[in-house]
């Protein structure tokens, strides 16, 4: 539940910007599935995953918990590696390279 | 409770970040071309991200009595790692139209971000192009030149 200390303003804000990253991420959703190419679904995807991370912040901060972060960071960290994973492959056609 | 002081700041961080969140990703949604779509997540959500944490910052902060710094860490990744992804993906993006246009890699940097394909980058035209400078500029039709200004008094 929401934490009851917690000022009105800030909970009528957090509501106000969990609906904005809900609708970002609904955005980089219907790009991913238009994207005429195949970077247009990987850039879609990369703002999909700093916009799940996002959420995840704001969770964190409306219910006063620590362990949101951990789980955003990691989030992120993945949504790096597989960015980086995908554009390379756009790049070369290989990942790793021998 | 929390302060008036603080909540204040903290929430106009927060409809800051969510406002630029969604212009970023408007932006990917409606942008003409990949290279003008690109400029709008990497920018938006990086901003987005940015005020979120302050917030983040400022609200622990005070409840703790003590100064939580550990949520600048995803900033600070964020930060470094959204360039990165955003210029492979541009390297990519880039190579990929000019081999599917037959063209090298310096004419798509040259059309611009806004670049749709240019006529005169397909390979119809641009094997067309090789073969004009053969014939006569001297054989052509004289066109006679427009006339600029309308009827002379």
């Amino acid at each position: 539940m929401t934490d009851p200390t917690m000022h009105v303003l800030v909970v009528w804000a957090s509501h106000f910007a969990m609906g904005c990253f809900t609708i970002a991420l609904a955005f980089a959703a219907a790009r991913l599935l238009r994207g005429p190419t195949a970077a247009d679904r990987v850039l879609a995807l990369d703002t999909m995953y700093i916009n799940g991370m996002l959420i995840l912040l704001l969770l964190g901060l409306h219910f006063s918990s620590e362990l949101y972060f951990d789980i955003a960071l990691l989030i992120s960290m993945f949504g790096f590696v597989s960015s980086v994973a995908l554009a390379k492959f756009l790049l070369r056609g290989e990942v790793i390279e021998p | 409770m929390t302060h008036t002081l603080v909540a204040i700041p903290v929430a106009l961080l927060l409809v800051i970040a969510g406002l630029l969140t969604l212009t970023g990703s408007l932006g990917l949604l409606r942008m003409k071309t990949f290279f003008t779509r690109i400029h709008a997540p990497t920018l938006g959500n990086t901003l987005g991200v940015f005020c979120v944490l302050i917030a983040t910052v400022l609200l622990a902060s005070t409840d703790r009595n003590r100064l939580v710094i550990h949520p600048i860490l995803i900033t600070l990744f964020l930060v470094i790692t959204s360039p990165v992804t955003a210029m492979l993906l541009m390297r990519a993006a880039i190579r990929r139209k000019a081999e599917a246009l037959q063209v090298p890699a310096e004419d798509i940097i040259a059309s611009g971000p806004s670049g749709e394909d240019p006529v005169s980058y397909t390979p119809d035209t641009e094997a067309a192009l090789e073969e004009a400078p053969a014939t006569d500029p001297a054989l052509e039709p004289q066109q006679p030149p427009p006339s600029t200004s309308g009827p002379n008094p």
